[in-house]
C-alpha cells in the first residue's frame, strides 16, 4: 500500500490481492522560547488495497494497481495561513491536515525492472461573492465558489540489476491545496471588496534515488531526496482591498528566500525467525527555513534528524487469512535556533523580511514614541526547537 | 458593518438521477433489489458483500441539460464526470461473507460548487447545481448464505468554513500598512446509509435502503479592523452563509423477480423528505463605521417543498454466449417536483420528470487465458423529461413577472466493470 506514496513501481511486486488498515499519530514537542506548540491534527486512519489487473498469457501478474489513503477524523483539509510575524513552525504546521488519495498502478516491464504510476488527489476551494442593493432595497447576492480537483503525479522506476542488489528511482510532483475568494460589496454607493488568496498543505517537487541490499540476514537501504522548497510561495495570506475610507490597500507580504533541501536516509530490516521482523533507521534533511530572519518573519524550524524503529508480526492467521501487524515508532528531532532581529535606521529601506521598522514614528514632545517601537513577537530574539514523536500501527490482510 | 447572506439551493444526489454505472442507469436506477458488487456501494450497501472477487467499477457519463426558461436556454452547466466503484468482498465460512466497498462519483470540472443566485430570478433550483457535486460513500455489509445481507455506510460530503479570516489595516511608521491571516476548513459531513437484500425465493429478491439527508453549508466570515487614527477606525465584516446540495433523507424499497432465468423486472419506489429542505434566503446588512449608511434587510418566505414519491421500473434480458454474454436493457421512471407554485418573491423552476432509459452490457465471461476474471463492458442512454409549466405571480401581493421553464435532458454513460 506504502508503494502507492514511496514508489509506485513497488505496486508490481505486491503480489495478490491485500487490505491494509491502520491508524497513526504524532505529538510534538516542538518550542517556541518556552512554551511548548501542538501539531493541529495529529492523527488519522490509514487505508490501502492493492491486487493484480486480471490478465492471463503474457500479462499475468505483471499490473498491479493499488490505493493508499490517509482519512482524518473530522476534516477533509484545513488551509491555515498567518500573519507574516506570527512565530510558527511551517514544516509541521499546516502540511499535514489533509485527506490523502493516492491511487497508483505498478508493472513489471522484465523480472528485474519495474515502473509505476500514482496521483496525489485533493481539493481546494475558489470563488467569488458579489452583493449590492437589489430594486427592493434588499441585497441581492450572487456566490460562486467552486470546490476544484487537485491531481498531481507521482512516477516511480525500480531495477534490480543483481539478486541482492535493487535500485530506485521516484519523483514527486509539487503539490498545494488552493484558496482563493473575492468579495465584492457595494451597501449606500461604498465599495467593500477584499480578494484573497492563500495555498496550504503544501509539498516541494521531489526527486528521491534509494537502494537497497538484499540478503538472507538482512535488507539495508538507503535513499538520498532533493526537495525543491525554493518555489515555495509561503504561508501567508495575499490580500487585496478596498474599504470606505481607506482606499485601495494590499496587504504587505515579506520576500522569503526558502532554502532548497537534501535529505539522506538508512533502514535496516531483519527477520527475527519466520514470525517476526525487525526495522530499524536514521534519517537527516536539511531545513527549507532560512536560518537567519532579522525581518518581520518568525517561521520555526531547524535541521532534522529522524530515528526510527518497527517491528511486523508475519503470517499470522486470521480465518484462513493471512494477516500481517506492523508498528513503528519514530523521533523527529528538531535543531535549536536562535533567530534576531534587526531594526532598519531612520530612512533606511528594504523588503519586511530583512528587518524590522520603528512602528511609531517619533515626537519630539512624546517621550514614549523615542527610539523603537517594536510589536513583532520574535523581537529581539526568538528560540526554536525540540521533538516530533510519531507511531502508527498498520494491519494487512490478504484477501 | 455586518453583511450577512443565508442562502440555499437544493439538490438530490448526482447518482440518484443519473445512475451509478450504466448497468443501473439502464433501468432507469431500479437496481435496490439486484445490486450486488461495486455498483451496490450506492443502490443498496448490502450487496457488497454478495459478490464472489473483489470488483472495480470505471464509468463515465455526460449529460446535455437543454433546459429552458420563458423560451430562452436556461444555461444550466451540462453534466459529466467519472463513476468509480469498489467492492471487496471476504468469505469468512461457508455460511458468513463480509464486504466492503466505496462508491465515488467525480465531476469533470469540479468537485462541488457553491451557487448562490437572487430567489426572485427565475432559475432551475434543482438542476442548476444539483448534478455538480463529487459523491463519495463507503460502505460495509455482512451477508448470510447469500439469501440475506445488511449493508451500512455512509454518504460523505464536506462543509467549507473559515474558522479565521482577519485583514487588519493600521498605520506603521506613518505608512498605510495591511496584514492578514487564514484558517479555511473543509469539515466532514456525513449522513447514514442502511440497506437491507434478501432473496426470499430462487426467483425473488428484495431491497431496503434508507439515507439521512445531506448538505454542503458554506461560512466565510472576512474581518476587516481598521484602525487609521483620525481618518477612521472600526471594523467590516463580510459574512457568507450558503447551503447548497441538500439532499434530503429517502427511504426506497425494491423488487426483482425473474421472470424467465434470463429476463428479470425489477421496481423501485422512493419516499423522498423534501418537507425539510430549509428555510431560504435571509440577508441583513447592519451598518457602522463612519460612513452610516442604512439598515438593508430582507426576509423570504419558508420554501414549503413537499415529500415526494419516485418509482423506477426496470427490464433485463441476458443472453449467455459460449464465451460472452449480452444483455439488453430499458427502464422508465417518474420523479414528481418537490417545488411548490411559485406565486411568491421566489421564482425557482422546476417540474414533474419522466424518464425513459434504454441500454446494453457485453460481458467476456470467459476468455482464459487473456483474462482469468469476467469484465462487464456497459452502455446507457437516458432521456428526462422536464414538463413545461407556466408560473404566475400573485401580483398584488408580490411583485414579479410569470415565468415559464421545461425542457429535456439527454444523458449518455458508459462504465466497465472489473473483477480480480
Amino acid at each position: 500500500m506504502a508503494a502507492s506514496l514511496v514508489n509506485p513501481a513497488g505496486l508490481a511486486r505486491s503480489g495478490g490481492k491485500r487490505l491494509t488498515l491502520g491508524a497513526q499519530g504524532a505529538f510534538s514537542n516542538l518550542h517556541i522560547n518556552d512554551r511548548r506548540t501542538d501539531l493541529s491534527e495529529p492523527a488519522g486512519g490509514v487505508f490501502g488495497l492493492t491486487a493484480p489487473a486480471p490478465l492471463g498469457g503474457a500479462l499475468a501478474g505483471r499490473i498491479h494497481v493499488g490505493l493508499g489513503m490517509y482519512v482524518l477524523p473530522g476534516s477533509i483539509a484545513r488551509i491555515v495561513a498567518r500573519y507574516p510575524d506570527e512565530p510558527f513552525y511551517p514544516y509541521y504546521q499546516g502540511r499535514t491536515e489533509r485527506l490523502v488519495i493516492v491511487p497508483g498502478v505498478g508493472v513489471r516491464v522484465t523480472s528485474r525492472f519495474e515502473v509505476g504510476v500514482a496521483a496525489n488527489f485533493m481539493a481546494g476551494l475558489g470563488g467569488a461573492l458579489q452583493a449590492s442593493e437589489g430594486s427592493t432595497r434588499a441585497l441581492d447576492a450572487r456566490v460562486d465558489e467552486k470546490v476544484p480537483a487537485v491531481a498531481r503525479v507521482i512516477a516511480g522506476a525500480a531495477w534490480r540489476p543483481l539478486d541482492a542488489l535493487r535500485v530506485g528511482l521516484v519523483f514527486r510532483q509539487r503539490f498545494e491545496v488552493p484558496f482563493a475568494t473575492r468579495a465584492e460589496t457595494e451597501v449606500a454607493g461604498e465599495p467593500i471588496d477584499l480578494d484573497l488568496r492563500a495555498s496550504g498543505q503544501f509539498s516541494p517537487s521531489q526527486l528521491v534515488a534509494g537502494v537497497a541490499w538484499l540478503t538472507s540476514a538482512a535488507t539495508v537501504s538507503a535513499d538520498v531526496t532533493f526537495a525543491r522548497w525554493s518555489a515555495y510561495p509561503g504561508p501567508f495570506v495575499e490580500v487585496k482591498s478596498e474599504l470606505p475610507l481607506v482606499g485601495p490597500l494590499a496587504g504587505e507580504l515579506p520576500t522569503v528566500p526558502w532554502k532548497d533541501t537534501f535529505g539522506g536516509k538508512l533502514g535496516v530490516e531483519a527477520p527475527l525467525g519466520d514470525a517476526v521482523i525487525l526495522r530499524g533507521g536514521y534519517a537527516f534533511e536539511t531545513s527549507p527555513v532560512p536560518a537567519e530572519q532579522p525581518g518581520v518573519t518568525n517561521l520555526l524550524d531547524g535541521p532534522r534528524h529522524t530515528i526510527a524503529a518497527g517491528v511486523g508480526l508475519v503470517h499470522t492467521r486470521v480465518k484462513g487469512k493471512r494477516v500481517r501487524l506492523d508498528l513503528h515508532l519514530q523521533t523527529q528531532i528538531v535543531q535549536g535556533r536562535t533567530l534576531r532581529k534587526t531594526v532598519f535606521a531612520p530612512g533606511e529601506d528594504g523588503d519586511g523580511f530583512d528587518g524590522l521598522r520603528d512602528e511609531v514614528t517619533d515626537n519630539a514632545n512624546d517621550p514614549a514614541t523615542q527610539g523603537a517601537q517594536i510589536s513583532n513577537p520574535g523581537f529581539p530574539r526568538i528560540d526554536s526547537g525540540g521533538q516530533v514523536f510519531a507511531g502508527g500501527l498498520t494491519m494487512e490482510v490478504e484477501l | 458593518m455586518l453583511l450577512a447572506l443565508t442562502a440555499t439551493t437544493a439538490a438530490a444526489d448526482p447518482l440518484d438521477e443519473f445512475g451509478f454505472g450504466s448497468g443501473a442507469a439502464g433501468v432507469a436506477g431500479a437496481r435496490t433489489a439486484t445490486a450486488r458488487g461495486a455498483e451496490a456501494a450506492h443502490h443498496n450497501p448490502a450487496g457488497v458483500a454478495l459478490g464472489v472477487h473483489p470488483e472495480l467499477l470505471l464509468g463515465w457519463g455526460y449529460g446535455a441539460m437543454q433546459l429552458e426558461i420563458n423560451g430562452r436556454d436556461a444555461r444550466v452547466l451540462d453534466v459529466r464526470g467519472t463513476s468509480i466503484g469498489l467492492a471487496v468482498p471476504f468469505t469468512l465460512d461457508d455460511d458468513w461473507t463480509l464486504g466492503t466497498g466505496i462508491a465515488l462519483y467525480l465531476p469533470d470540472q469540479f468537485l462541488a460548487r457553491l451557487q448562490l443566485i437572487p430567489s426572485n430570478e427565475p432559475h432551475f433550483v434543482l438542476l442548476d447545481n444539483d448534478p455538480h457535486r463529487a459523491v463519495v460513500e463507503p460502505v460495509a455489509a455482512v451477508a448470510y448464505r447469500g439469501k440475506v445481507a445488511l449493508g451500512a455506510g455512509a454518504s460523505v460530503l464536506a462543509n467549507a468554513r473559515s474558522n479565521k479570516i482577519l485583514f487588519d489595516v493600521g498605520i506603521v511608521g506613518g505608512e498605510k500598512v495591511g496584514a492578514a491571516e487564514l484558517d479555511v476548513e473543509l469539515p466532514v459531513r456525513l449522513a447514514p446509509l442502511v440497506g437491507l437484500w434478501a432473496q426470499p425465493h430462487p426467483r425473488v429478491r428484495a431491497g431496503l435502503t434508507y439515507r439521512g439527508k445531506l448538505a454542503l453549508d458554506l461560512a466565510l466570515d472576512i474581518l476587516a479592523n481598521v484602525q487609521i487614527a483620525g481618518v477612521v477606525t472600526g471594523d467590516v465584516l463580510v459574512s457568507l452563509r450558503a447551503s447548497n446540495y441538500f439532499t434530503p433523507a429517502r427511504v426506497s424499497g425494491g423488487v426483482a423477480i425473474d421472470v424467465l432465468p434470463d429476463l428479470t423486472l425489477a421496481a423501485d419506489v422512493t419516499v423522498n423528505r423534501w418537507s425539510t429542505y430549509p428555510a431560504a434566503a435571509d440577508l441583513a446588512v447592519l451598518i457602522a463605521l463612519d460612513i452610516a449608511p442604512p439598515l438593508v434587510s430582507s426576509t423570504v418566505p419558508p420554501s414549503a417543498f413537499t415529500d415526494t414519491v419516485d418509482g423506477e421500473l426496470g427490464i433485463e434480458y441476458r443472453n449467455r454466449g459460449r464465451r460472452t454474454d449480452v444483455t439488453v436493457r430499458a427502464g422508465g421512471a417518474w420523479r414528481p417536483s418537490p417545488v411548490p407554485p411559485q406565486v411568491g418573491l421566489t421564482s425557482w423552476a422546476d417540474g414533474d420528470r419522466l424518464v425513459l432509459t434504454a441500454g446494453g452490457g457485453l460481458t467476456l465471461a470467459d476468455w482464459a487465458p487473456i483474462l482469468t476474471r469476467p469484465i462487464d463492458f456497459d452502455l446507457a442512454l437516458q432521456w428526462h423529461h422536464v414538463a413545461h409549466q407556466l408560473t404566475q405571480k400573485q401580483i398584488d401581493t408580490f411583485p414579479g413577472e410569470a415565468f415559464s421553464s421545461g425542457g429535456n435532458i439527454f444523458h449518455a454513460g458508459l462504465s466497465a466493470t472489473v473483477r480480480f
